[in-house]
């Protein structure tokens, strides 16, 4: 028991407060009429999975912090189970942008699906260990069999995936607030994974706080990505102009 | 290798929309130099070869007058027998400027639509 762990768990609730208040607005964004209602929402249920991962850890951490050592491996494999599943709606929304074939984005989200729930069962089936607690975090060793499956059948794919979208930020036809969306998400998109994994790999210490706190960052990133706070529009202008048609003849003025 | 009409009208319909008339907005000019191109400087394209892609969109005489008027008149193709023609360097490079006229607009499309998928 240490008190560190109480300040990392409030920084996971944390996380866990942004993903799901960003996930409810882009599940609440656009109307079911609308063609990009699908992808609005396996935006939204990304950050909603990720956020009852990073609730779940929190409360782990939590649990651990007021000694029940039962309780805090159920939260653990809760929280390990969500985070396990969230690039299988992340993979709709980039591949729906990227194809706008529903039948690839549907087949991709499957098999990330599939993936993920592979894990989840070898997960459950060779266990986690708790090992050496540092003043920061009860300390979980996953197994290797896991950590390969994680990075090279979610981390690596859904990253290439993440940086397809790359191209979009140097596009010269593509409205300035779409370019801001695109360039947000990537960042946020990237601090979640990267930390997500630095984690899982298992950084310790004062680094898995400050890996926590880019979490964070991370998912207020990806809030102001899709709802821009007025400082960011009067910023990076994003709010476009629009001029009124001179209907006088050309020489008027001169 | 074939001429896709319908997908040339929608190219030209692009240009045309940016003021283009002439050129690449213009259906006629596009089909004439993309099936002239399909026999290269070395082989003769016959009229009724051009018509059948052309006789879609516009009658003989339009055809006829744009051959002579502008692929004609701008050493773009030959008149080598009766109703046979063959491209000149010059209109190959017309026909490759179109070619790539066709993958900007694929390009720009295709662009544009994932700019609207994004929520």
């Amino acid at each position: 028991m240490q008190p560190g762990w109480m300040l990392h768990s409030f920084v996971c609730v944390g996380v866990a407060l942004v993903s799901f208040l960003l996930s409810i607005k882009m599940i609440g964004k656009l109307k079911r009429s609308d063609a990009r209602y699908l992808t609005s929402v396996t935006f939204g249920f990304f950050w909603a999975l990720f956020g009852v991962s990073y609730l779940f850890f929190g409360l782990s951490i939590a649990s651990e912090y007021t000694s029940d050592s039962g309780i805090t491996l159920a939260f653990f494999y809760a929280s390990f189970a969500s985070l396990l599943m969230m690039s299988a709606p992340l993979s709709y929304f980039i591949m729906h942008i990227l194809l706008g074939d529903k039948r690839i984005s549907i087949a991709t989200s499957l098999g990330f699906a599939v993936i993920g729930l592979t894990c989840i069962i070898v997960l459950f089936t060779v266990g986690v260990d708790m090992a050496s607690p540092d003043f920061w975090i009860p300390k979980y060793d996953l197994d290797p069999l896991l950590q390969y499956l994680f990075v090279f059948g979610l981390y690596v794919p859904s990253l290439s995936m993440i940086l397809g979208l790359l191209p979009f930020v140097a596009l010269r036809i593509a409205p300035k607030f779409t370019k801001y969306k695109i360039t947000l998400s990537l960042i946020a998109l990237s601090l979640v994974y990267d930390f997500v994994l630095l984690g899982i790999l298992g950084i310790s210490g004062l680094s898995r706080v400050i890996s926590s706190l880019f979490i964070l960052l991370g998912a207020l990133l990806g809030y102001a990505a899709f709802f821009p706070p007025k400082i960011a529009i009067r910023v990076f202008k994003l709010e476009e102009k629009e001029f009124e048609e001179y209907v006088g003849y050309e020489g008027d003025g001169e | 290798m074939t001429v896709d009409v319908k997908w040339e009208g929608e190219v030209a319909e692009f240009y045309r929309s940016f003021g283009m008339n002439q050129g690449l907005g213009d259906i006629q000019y596009r089909l004439i130099l993309k099936v002239l191109s399909l026999n290269g400087v070395s082989k003769a394209t016959n009229f009724s070869d051009i018509r059948k892609y052309t006789d879609e969109i516009a009658d003989r005489g339009s055809i006829a007058s744009k051959m002579k008027t502008v692929i004609q008149f701008e050493g773009l193709a030959k008149k080598i027998g009766r109703g046979e023609y063959v491209i000149t360097e010059k209109g190959l490079l017309a026909a490759d400027f179109i070619d790539k006229s066709s993958k900007h607009y694929k390009s720009v499309k295709k662009t544009l639509e994932r700019v609207e998928r994004i929520p």
